[in-house]
């Protein structure tokens, strides 16, 4: 069995941001001390990040819509242990992609525990394209959360951010906080699961 | 029939590059700031005390920093203590020294 690509064939995709900005120290600062307006301004500031990382996880805009809600109230809450020692981006990132974990998990018990449909059950409508947008890209987008939905959690967030973000496993298992040796394991057994996955699926 | 593992895996590596150009639907920034507003309404504002700062002196950058200068603290105040009370504590001391040389 041949094994899977183990890094994209491009190179991981550049944080818009920058990872230390020191603008972002001062607003968080001044948002941790109660500062209403510094609270929005971040918000601005990384809601284009957010919602590109979390469309990763989703397929259609009302669930993006509600991953991208969710990242920034877990943000606020846990804005108090944010310390000034870490990038905030860096940080923002590990709550985003925490709360993409949290969305595979729903959405695993969910298929559980749902009635079957008759029809093809990973198929949501797919997500008006809008002008601009690429639609081989989208579907191709489409045809892989669909195949990845089929994997448990934890494997489904980890080749999520690997294939369709372009992230090293070594820097997702940081992010979800894994060890470098249970990391490595778990990529194994995520690839290995996807291949057998692949070998049952057509793909165009 | 099923495909040869060679041209599936081929075939998702190409999917996967295509699939990584893919934007995400624009999303009005309102409905974030909301969902952030409101959460912030309902969590209230943290009350900083010195504690938090005294853990914070033991942060991953700053352990050995914190270690050291607690130590020397200590030591500091230990040896200005004994120093302070010698004159209390030096019989004290006379009888476990005459107590040790006779247990020898």
């Amino acid at each position: 069995m041949n094994p899977l690509p183990v890094a994209p064939p491009t190179p991981p995709a550049a944080a818009p941001g920058p990872d230390s900005d020191p603008d972002d120290a001062a607003l968080v600062a001044a948002a941790q001390a109660g500062d209403r307006a510094a609270l929005d301004a971040l918000v601005r500031r990384h809601h284009g990040e957010v919602t590109r990382l979390m469309w990763r996880f989703a397929r259609r805009r009302a669930d993006l819509e509600d991953l991208v809600q969710d990242v920034f109230v877990r943000l606020v809450r846990a804005l108090p242990s944010w310390r000034a020692e870490q990038p905030f981006l860096h940080w923002l990132r590990r709550v985003a992609v925490n709360a993409g974990r949290d969305h595979c998990r729903r959405e695993a018990v969910r298929s559980r525990w749902a009635a079957a449909p008759s029809a093809d059950p990973d198929a949501p409508p797919p997500e008006a394209i809008a002008p601009g947008t690429d639609p081989a890209a989208r579907l191709a987008a489409d045809e892989a959360k669909a195949l990845l939905a089929h994997l448990p959690p934890d494997d489904r967030t980890l080749l999520t951010l690997h294939y369709l973000e372009g992230w090293e496993f070594a820097r997702i298992g940081e992010l979800l906080g894994w060890s470098g040796p249970a990391t490595k394991l778990r990529a194994f057994r995520a690839r290995r699961r996807l291949q057998s996955l692949l070998k049952n699926h057509d793909l165009p | 029939m099923n495909p040869s593992p060679e041209s599936s895996d081929a075939k998702w590596a190409r999917l996967a590059a295509s699939a990584r150009a893919d934007v995400p639907p624009p999303l009005d920034v309102s409905a974030a700031l909301h969902a952030a507003r409101t959460a912030a309404a309902a969590t209230p504002p943290p009350v900083r005390t010195w504690l938090d700062d005294f853990a914070a002196l033991f942060a991953t950058p700053r352990r050995l920093a914190g270690c050291g200068s607690f130590a020397a603290v200590a030591l500091i105040v230990a040896v200005w203590l004994a120093n302070d009370t010698w004159t209390q504590l030096e019989p004290w001391a006379d009888l476990v020294g005459s107590a040790l040389e006779d247990s020898l």
